[in-house]
């Protein structure tokens, strides 16, 4: 109410300033046309004479000058004359403006509702890391946390929070950084190698990189019987031109694979064997768009990401969003799933969609607690209401 | 809620520019003085409104309020203060906003300073520069609004581009627009004379201080922009002639004609077709500035907007104004009555040769401009129009400019003396031709015309200094006598003498650093030495360091001139967290003689920097002579006799107080 009580007040100031002279009772102006064609004239004449006094002017020539000022100004007032017409009494017209100018608030508040989001509060960032932990939204926190790290660069524990939600958000050159961070801090952890090494694969367009592929060997000695890291190593071996050491690799690696994985596997496989039997060009390319089982779609198609401009990233991350839409329209029996699209739109800033797929969840889940209990929880997180 | 009270503030701005568009301009038509005073109040208005709006952005900017969208597409919270301040307009919505506010700045400047403007001039004078105001107010509610919402809001936002935080560039934009949108007022002054059917004297007396504050404006902006790309993007030029630095070149070029036509107008009653011509012609440039900038078809660092509908709408604005000018000039052009006769040799007769010379000069950098454009929409061919174009077009019409321009002050009005001049010009001629000739002499690197430019430079120079000599009398009368003469003469003598006198230092910067630059590129490893016009740089490593919102590689060369240390030079690279992307920063050591410029490179694979290194000599002299028409132009404007109205109240309170 505030915000309109201020409009009101705006409003009224400008009604009140622009209606004062159609209101005024006499005529505002007087001869001054004339006066002002004068003084420059007179001007005009005292800067002769001066210019004479300072010899920048001959006695000759400064006669001339004053006498065709002279004939100017003679010129000036008889087309002053011919100029001059009577003040016309427009009441009708003058009544008009009034009532316009007096309109002027009742279409500026159309217009502004129109367009305007009065509803939304302003949210400085120094306000939102005050805000109650139970209001905050999911991107508070981020900025919270943000903020936190910021002044306390050495707290492991904000990093390895961090890290994750990055990743989520497909900012891999601050995943990667933080999961880094949190690695010097906190020591070596399963999680916290494997989430650096994806960041930094993804980051470089899929290439495994030396510092991705010393993660991935730490991680296999912590973790002898996880199949990530085995797969990602013999991927360095096929990127590092040792076809046969891949092949030998991925052959392995496949018995026994789980669906995620054996996608990933069986691609590269196949392309490694057509490059050893000289069918196809060799590949310097990253593996290609198969179903790896990362958090999210494809990897590779992913990572690009990182090298992409932030407009294109944009669009790209929109793509992704819609791609899982449309997954999720043909086989909605994906709580994840739905999860995600939600807290994708949200981020995106795309809240009306964000508020639809809330809603066709809910419709999914029609009659199964635990799921909507976890949709609800989402929503509130989210700032989406219930 | 006070992004949504700017938001409000902008509409209600919209409103009152639209009734101040009809309401005085249809009062000015039927002569009634109440219509007509309303274009006073609602002038202020609309700037009060406006300035509300634009406040309401910036301190969304300053708390880093990511609801506004604006603010999450161009802000960062880590941003230092200046640039959160410099990103309201360090992108296309925002700087619409500013350009709309400085606008309405200019037309309450108007309507409070005016007080002695014939009514009904003032009152279409704001009518048409509150119609500008209307088509772009429309233009950001319509396509660029700023204050449109998001909620929830992102946790940050992306950043504004590290290339544009930078102090130079925090306060370019600002000064080009004041100075664009500045001779705006020129044009509603040249409009409203049309519509009024008369052009007098009192007319070109007002229209002289705005385009001078315009100028001025511009002057200082486009060599901010200049120095900005000189040390910020690392190649060691200062003007690339970019369609962008081109958008702002022309309207400067068309502007300095103005102005010199606008004082023969304002003194001799003539050249008013020029004028009034020239005032249309200027704004027309500017918004076509605006207009290319805007649209996106022009690829380069200026172009944040690259959106085909706002180009369009922008299109259409430049059509309208452009067009209902010109063919308001064609319905009323014989009425101009042509006044004050003059011989060909003569200051009207040297200022209209100025004026056909830079409106040549704007015309082919216009065709150099759009040219290209034009063909690849014709044809599909790109063409890239590049510095020779310019060398070979503008160069030459620049020669004959700066030939003639010192005999101009010393010619008298209507008929002066040619012969005279050229003798009160013989010291400045003969330091010239000496200098010419010992350049051919002793230099015997670069280009064989090189010492004849910096000759002409030298003789701009010392023409304007003998301008003034002659004027105080300096040698005709006792010393002391050409001191007070000196002291007293009319400011504005002293500014275009200043003016003119910057204009040469330009030329001798311009021509020196073409003409003698120096240029190393080389790989250097740390402990390595290279020796660059005189001075010995020594490469000591690089280390990293961090910012607010950035970390960076820097470099350290240690400077040292016949063994003596000069300076300790740190160019650096930096990379910015948000959004991330790599800059350069140059290391610069400035002196009289001239800058000496290192470029930190890339790390090569087998060891050591690549490394650029320049000396660009006298290359100061470009922006300090900028700077010295800025500051003529303030001397000039503060003169008494043009300051607005002043003279005129003045006696007028002294003959009769009780007015």
């Amino acid at each position: 109410m505030a915000l309109f009580f201020l409009f009101a007040v705006l409003a009224a100031a400008v009604v009140w300033a622009v209606t004062r002279p159609l209101m005024a009772p006499t005529s505002v102006s007087g001869e001054q046309p004339e006066d002002n064609e004068i003084a420059v004239y007179r001007d005009q004449l005292a800067e002769i004479e001066t210019e004479r006094a300072d010899g920048l002017l001959g006695g000759a020539e400064a006669e001339g000058a004053r006498i065709e000022l002279a004939r100017r100004l003679i010129r000036r007032a008889e087309s002053q004359q011919l100029s001059q017409r009577t003040p016309a009494s427009e009441k009708r017209f003058s009544k008009l403006a009034l009532y316009a100018a007096a309109s002027l608030p009742v279409i500026a508040v159309a217009v502004y509702l129109a367009i305007g989001s009065p509803l939304i509060p302003s949210q400085p960032y120094a306000a939102r890391l005050d805000t109650p932990l139970e209001q905050a939204t999911a991107s508070d926190l981020v900025a919270r946390v943000e903020a936190h790290l910021r002044q306390h660069p050495e707290d492991g524990r904000g990093w390895d929070v961090l890290a994750p939600v990055y990743m989520r958000m497909g900012d891999f050159t601050q995943a990667a950084d933080s999961f880094q961070r949190a690695i010097r801090l906190l020591g070596e952890s399963p999680k916290r190698l494997a989430g650096f090494a994806r960041a930094s694969i993804m980051l470089q367009n899929g290439v495994v990189t030396e510092p991705a592929r010393k993660a991935y060997e730490k991680l296999r000695t912590l973790e002898p019987q996880s199949i990530e890291p085995q797969v990602w190593l013999a991927i360095a071996r096929e990127q590092d031109g040792d076809l046969k050491g891949a092949e030998a690799e991925y052959q392995r690696l496949l018995q026994g694979a789980e669906e995620p994985w054996k996608g990933l596997l069986t691609a590269r496989l196949g392309a490694v064997t057509a490059q050893l039997s000289g069918k196809a060009p060799p590949q310097p390319q990253p593996p290609a768009a198969a179903e790896a089982p990362m958090s999210e779609p494809s990897p590779d198609a992913k990572a690009a990401v990182g090298a992409m401009s932030p407009d294109d990233q944009q669009k790209f991350i929109g793509q992704m969003v819609d791609g899982l839409a449309a997954r999720l329209k043909q086989n909605g029996d994906d709580l994840d799933g739905w999860k995600r699209l939600v807290r994708s739109y949200v981020v995106l800033g795309r809240r009306d969609e964000a508020l639809a797929a809330l809603t066709s969840a809910r419709g999914q889940f029609a009659g199964n607690e635990s799921s909507l209990a976890q949709l609800n929880e989402l929503a509130q997180s989210l700032g989406l209401g219930s | 809620m006070i992004i949504e009270l700017g938001h409000f503030a902008l509409v209600l701005a919209l409103l009152v520019a639209i009734f101040q568009m009809v309401v005085p301009a249809y009062g000015a038509h039927v002569r009634d003085p109440r219509m007509m005073a309303v274009a006073e109040p609602a002038a202020m208005c609309q700037f009060g409104l406006l300035l509300v709006s634009f406040l309401a952005l910036m301190q969304a900017y300053v708390t880093s309020d990511f609801s506004v969208a604006n603010v999450a597409a161009n802000s960062h919270s880590t941003k230092p203060l200046l640039y959160r301040i410099s990103g309201v307009w360090g992108n296309h919505e925002g700087s619409m906003v500013l350009w709309v506010l400085i606008l309405a700045l200019f037309g309450a400047a108007v309507a409070a300073f005016g007080r002695n403007l014939p009514a009904t001039l003032k009152a279409n004078v704001l009518a048409v520069q509150s119609s500008i105001a209307v088509a772009f107010i429309l233009f950001i509610l319509l396509t660029s609004n700023p204050f449109l919402r998001i909620d929830p809001a992102p946790a940050d936002g992306n950043g504004l581009n590290p290339i544009l935080q930078d102090p130079a560039l925090a306060f370019h934009p600002p000064f080009l627009y004041a100075g664009y949108v500045g001779f705006s007022i020129a044009y509603s002054f040249a409009v409203a004379a049309l519509l009024d059917g008369r052009i007098d004297a009192a007319w070109a007396r007002w229209v002289r201080p705005w385009t001078l504050a315009a100028w001025m404006c511009l002057t200082i902006g486009i060599a901010m922009g200049s120095w900005w790309a000189y040390y910020e993007l690392g190649w060691g030029g200062w003007w690339f002639w970019d369609p962008v630095e081109n958008a702002s070149f022309m309207p400067w070029l068309a502007g300095t004609a103005l102005l010199h036509s606008a004082l023969v107008m304002e003194k001799r009653d003539a050249l008013k077709v020029w004028t009034v011509l020239l005032a249309i012609l200027t704004f027309s440039l500017s918004l076509m500035g605006t207009f290319l900038v805007r649209s996106g078809i022009l690829t380069s660092v200026h172009a944040f907007a690259v959106d085909p509908k706002r180009g369009v709408f922008v299109l259409a604005i430049m059509t309208l104004f452009t067009g209902g000018a010109l063919a308001l000039f064609a319905l009323r052009a014989r009425d101009l009555r042509q006044g004050g006769i003059f011989a060909p040799i003569s200051r009207e007769g040297s200022l209209v040769l100025n004026n056909i010379l830079l409106t040549v000069a704007c015309a082919t950098v216009f065709v150099g401009t759009l040219y290209p454009l034009v063909l690849e929409s014709l044809t599909g061919d790109k063409i890239s129009v590049g510095p020779p174009y310019f060398d070979w077009t503008f160069g030459p019409l620049m020669v004959p400019l700066l030939i003639v321009l010192p005999f101009g002050p010393f010619l008298a009005w209507k008929r002066g003396d040619a012969y005279a001049a050229a003798q009160r010009l013989a010291f400045a001629a003969v330091l010239a031709l000496v200098l010419m000739a010992m350049g051919w002499a002793f230099i015997h690197r670069g280009p064989a015309l090189a010492p004849f430019g910096l000759a002409l430079g030298v003789f701009v120079m010392a023409g304007s200094i003998s301008d003034l000599a002659w004027r105080a009398r300096f040698g005709s009368v006792p010393f002391a006598e050409a001191w007070r003469r000196l002291v007293g003469l009319p400011r504005s003598a002293i500014g275009t003498a200043l003016a003119h006198f910057g204009v040469g230092m330009l030329v001798i910067g311009v021509v020196a650093t073409s003409a003698y630059r120096e240029e190393r590129i080389l790989v250097m490893k740390p402990g390595e030495e290279v020796r660059v016009a005189g001075y010995n740089l020594t490469f000591r490593g690089v280390a990293p360091a961090s910012g607010p919102n950035y970390r960076e590689e820097v470099g350290v060369f240690d400077v040292t001139r016949g063994g003596a240390p000069v300076a300790r030079l740190e160019p650096s690279r930096r990379t910015y967290d948000m959004p991330p992307m790599p800059t350069t920063e140059s290391g610069i050591h400035p002196g009289w003689r001239g800058d000496l410029y290192v470029v930190l490179g890339d790390a090569q694979t087998a060891g050591g920097y690549a490394v650029r290194i320049y000396f660009n000599p006298f290359v100061r002299f470009i922006w300090l002579g900028a700077l010295v028409m800025f500051i003529a132009g303030g001397i000039s404007l503060s003169d008494r006799r043009l300051r607005v109205g002043a003279p005129g109240r003045a006696r007028r309170i002294a003959v009769a107080p009780a007015e």
